[in-house]
């Protein structure tokens, strides 16, 4: 198996940016899955794998980015009427509550990448990384308690769509759709950062004990890329939900 | 050449397949499961043409016609047609073609598998707790305010199959790029993996719209509000633009395969190289690509802007320059061929001529001012017909009988095999051609009574398809037979090129004893030839 | 790109600590910008700014955050896939949204079937055609 792999390790058409061979090299000397000639190969399906679940992620939100869209084009001072009814001080603590946790993500992906094999090194990082995850998910339960807050507002504002909804003047249905995609897109993206502070929580155990280091990191940069995206998801819906119009 | 040594069927307890992650393994299980749906799909598209047999409605009462044309669509789109041959054949036969040991995620693979059986059951749930009546395509408000019945069941079938073909879809792509053998470049790469690949890109970067698409409905349905409803604000159009947005490209999911598998099937029978290797290659992406901006083709007659509508039609009539590219280059691949009528050739021969007048009536389709007329008649359902039956079930049966030595290590009885094939090449076109002369008449799809003038061609095609139905019978008997009884397959009983055929039948679990290093370009038949003189002809002999 | 060599048993991160930092500081001051341009009456430019900058946040996040700068052509490729095909649907879409009301007002009616949604609720209703 070795002879293909040598092969497997020069063929562009593996598609990798590989620097020097000894990376592969060293690769070769960690444990990888069954199906793969090395952990090199093992790494890199694992990032290209999650980068198209990501891009199958972007056309979930797509979907309603499109209902969006094409209401808003339709039901243009509506929307800026209804997006004026949102919050910014609360899309903005969300908006800085995320880029915080994004910080904290990258520098667990950080501390997992540069901590040497010696079991010493691993024990001692285990904790950091740990640390910086729970930080993560910790910031990820802050997002969703303010958005719990500010759910809360709506419903007494009589802005949750449904029976209760309550807006005055004649564009009361197109104001309702805006809050009707509002919950959607919200709702979905909260759902979203739910999901990811169970992982962090899972990932921050697992690493306790030294279980990431610079020779295998990969999950914990997996968990990492899921998490950022969450944090881009928000990054667009904040500008289209909360300022589309001047205040 | 007798191999009785272990092989990837050797372990025999349900433990062993139901937590196997052995991508032939799973593919079996997809097969398996996949031909419930198609009976079930199959006993519902029967009744209807049984109701059908008479002008009046004296069989089944509108509604129960109603939740058959439902069930009948919703199980073979999802359940049948997307699933067939990527789960099948693509997961029994990508790893194999590229020389590697599995998928790259194979946990995930078989999670899919999972997820799909989940999404059956909320399926079949649906469909026997009383049904659903609003078409495979859940169009609002019919779906959301004025349907009974358990639109939410279906749709959250639906939706859970959907991931499981996003996993599917995303596993292949991973494996393409990963896991291919040393010296297999992409110019080397078998068609059938070109087809797989593109038709991958589409199910991941199409279903997931589908999907929130039915969650908006869902919505809607449970809260009462007017995401797409006009009385509350929302737009029914906004609807059918992201359902067509996946369900257009769908198409190709459950085209582009098939044209992979044909590709296979037409280079090997005729012992030649494929004529235009690269444009087939490209084609399948040109297809994948130009698939997803085509899709208001299906809104020329709503209020759908007239100006969009042009764009629309001028990009459907775009999208069928790659499809006929490949027509072209099967015909060119034959010219001059040592032409060999074996059964799964005669069902890419037939996939190649129905396909093509599939295909053509879709240019109809796609004409603004024909469409008027032939909308939601019954030309519609016959075109569609001709590319998915005509075009991809003949694909799946061609592909199955192509690969059957390889999956289970015996040759399937060849006369047999061709018998099937005729019958249900004849069976097909008598069922479905009437349908175009139906739908240029002016009947409606979707009625379960119709005037008495449409009778004649009502009942030929029902005769059609209990022809159809025999001929897809027949290979389920012959081919069980065949799994003990058959003539034991060597390694390549069709002396083809491709690496699948360079392991044992059926194959080790591990695929290869040894990983291999391709040299040579693909369908090279011309130096295949020398060592494997005419095998096939002893083959068929041998019968 | 990292810097530090690595032997066996020692590892560079791909980003350096500082650059992480920097990164965020720089979406913390774009943050502040977006949301100050709230305040100011741009007109339809206010939309632009604000998605302008998420823009520009979002390919902050996706390089420097997720590392994308470090990784192969074939990734890029994958990552810009979602957003080409997200454009695909939203432009086909508004092909259809942004021309339904340059026709006149009852072409619909002229081919003998009804508009079911009404659009000129909230928007100035088109001019009545001159009878032809
Ligand atoms: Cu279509």
């Amino acid at each position: 198996m070795s002879d293909a792999t040598a092969i497997a390790a020069t063929d562009p058409a593996t598609g990798n940016a590989r620097a020097p061979g000894d990376a592969v090299a060293r690769a070769d000397a960690y444990p990888h899955e069954h199906q793969f000639d090395n952990l090199a190969q093992q790494t890199d399906a694992a990032r290209l794998g999650m980068w198209l679940f990501l891009a199958t992620e972007v056309l979930f939100f797509g979907g309603l980015f499109g209902a969006y869209t094409a209401y808003r084009y339709v039901y243009y001072h509506a929307f800026a009427e209804a997006s004026r009814e949102l919050s910014v001080l609360f899309g903005t603590l969300d908006t800085a509550v995320l880029l915080t946790s994004s910080l904290t993500m990258a520098l667990a992906v950080f501390t997992a990448q540069s901590t040497a094999d010696s079991p010493a090194a691993r024990r001692r990082s285990g904790r950091t990384i740990a640390l910086l995850l729970l930080a993560t998910a910790a910031l990820g339960a802050g997002f969703l308690v303010l958005h719990g807050f500010e759910y809360y507002e709506d419903y007494q504002e009589h802005h949750f769509p449904g029976r209760t909804f309550f807006f005055p003047g004649a564009e009361s249905g197109q104001v309702e759709l805006f809050f009707i995609i509002y919950f959607c897109l919200t709702g979905l993206h909260s759902l979203h950062v739910l999901i990811g502070v169970v992982l962090l929580a899972v990932m921050a155990a697992l690493s306790w004990k030294g279980r990431y280091y610079g020779g295998y990191h990969n999950p914990i940069e997996i968990s990492g890329l899921y998490w950022h995206f969450v944090d881009m998801v928000w990054v667009f819906l904040f500008p289209l939900l909360y300022l589309i119009a001047p205040r | 050449m007798i191999d009785l040594r272990e092989n990837y069927l050797s372990k025999h307890t349900i433990r062993s397949w139901l937590l196997t992650i052995d991508h032939k393994r799973i593919g079996l299980l997809y097969l398996f499961t996949i031909l419930i749906f198609f009976l079930i799909a199959a006993v519902a598209a029967g009744l209807m043409r049984l109701e059908l047999l008479t002008p009046q409605g004296d069989l089944l009462l509108p509604e129960t016609y109603n939740k058959m044309f439902t069930i009948h669509g919703v199980l073979m789109v999802w359940f049948f047609l997307i699933p067939s041959i990527p789960t099948v054949l693509g997961n029994f036969v990508l790893p194999l073609v590229l020389g590697a040991r599995d998928v790259a995620f194979p946990k995930l693979n078989l999670l899919s598998w999972y997820l799909f059986i989940l999404g059956g059951s909320f399926a079949l749930y649906g469909v026997f707790a009383g049904g659903v009546d609003t078409g495979w395509t859940f169009y609002t408000p019919l779906s959301t305010t004025y349907a009974n019945g358990h639109v939410m069941t279906m749709a959250a079938g639906v939706f859970i199959a959907g991931f499981s073909s996003i996993l599917t879809g995303l596993n292949f792509i991973v494996t393409t790029h990963k896991m291919r053998a040393p010296g297999l470049t992409w110019m080397r790469l078998p068609l059938f993996v070109w087809a797989l690949y593109a038709t991958s890109l589409i199910m991941v970067l199409a279903t997931p719209v589908l999907a929130i698409t039915l969650l908006l409905m869902t919505v809607e349905r449970f809260w009462g509000v007017g995401i797409f409803n006009p009385a509350l604000g929302g737009d029914p159009l906004l609807f059918q633009h992201l359902f067509w947005f996946y369900s257009h490209p769908a198409v190709y999911i459950m085209i582009l395969p098939g044209m992979g598998v044909v590709s296979e099937l037409i280079t090997c029978f005729s012992r030649k190289k494929v004529f235009g290797y690269s444009f087939i290659a490209f084609s399948s992406m040109a297809i994948a690509v130009l698939g997803f901006v085509v899709w208001g083709h299906h809104m020329f007659s709503t209020g759908q802007s007239a100006y969009a509508g042009m764009v629309f039609s001028f990009l459907s009539f775009l999208v069928s320059v790659p499809s006929a590219i490949k027509v072209f280059n099967w015909t060119a691949t034959l010219y001059k061929g040592e032409i060999t009528f074996s059964t799964p050739m005669l069902y890419a021969l037939g996939f190649i001529g129905l396909f093509t007048l599939g295909g053509l009536t879709g240019l109809f389709l796609a004409t603004l001012a024909a469409d008027i007329h032939l909308t939601d008649t019954y030309f519609v359902v016959a075109h569609f017909h001709y590319v998915m039956v005509g075009g991809m079930v003949l694909a799946f049966m061609g592909g199955l009988h192509y690969w059957w030595p390889k999956i289970t290590g015996r040759l399937y009885p060849e006369k047999a095999g061709q018998l099937a094939a005729m019958i249900t090449f004849v069976g097909f076109n008598l069922t479905f051609f009437p349908q175009f002369l139906l739908g240029y008449l002016g009947m409606p799809r979707r009625y379960h009574a119709y005037p008495e003038e449409f009778q004649i061609f009502n009942v030929l095609s029902t005769a059609g398809a209990s022809i159809l139905a025999v001929g897809y019978l027949l290979p389920v008997v012959y081919l069980l037979w065949s799994l003990k009884n058959g003539q034991r397959a060597g390694e390549n009983p069709w002396a083809a090129t491709g690496l699948e055929w360079t392991t044992p039948s059926p194959p080790p679990e591990h695929n290869f004893d040894q990983t291999p290093v391709v040299t040579r370009p693909p369908y090279d038949y011309a130096y295949q030839s020398t060592f494997h003189p005419r095998e096939v002809e002893q083959t068929l002999e041998n019968v | 790109m990292s810097a530090a060599p690595s032997t066996a048993s020692q590892h560079a991160a791909e980003t350096p600590r500082s650059t992480l930092v920097k990164n965020a500081v720089a979406l913390f001051v774009l943050l502040g910008i977006t949301v100050g341009a709230n305040f100011l009456d741009l007109g339809s430019f206010n939309v632009v700014v604000a998605l302008l900058i998420a823009l520009i946040k979002a390919a902050l996040i996706v390089l420097i955050f997720m590392e994308v700068r470090h990784r192969s052509p074939v990734l890029w490729m994958f990552v810009a896939a979602g957003f080409f095909w997200l454009l695909l649907m939203l432009m086909m879409t508004m092909a259809d949204y942004s021309t339904r009301s340059a026709l006149p007002p009852d072409w619909l009616h002229r081919t003998g079937r009804t508009n079911h949604v009404d659009f000129s609720v909230g928007r100035p209703a088109p001019a009545a055609p001159a009878s032809r």
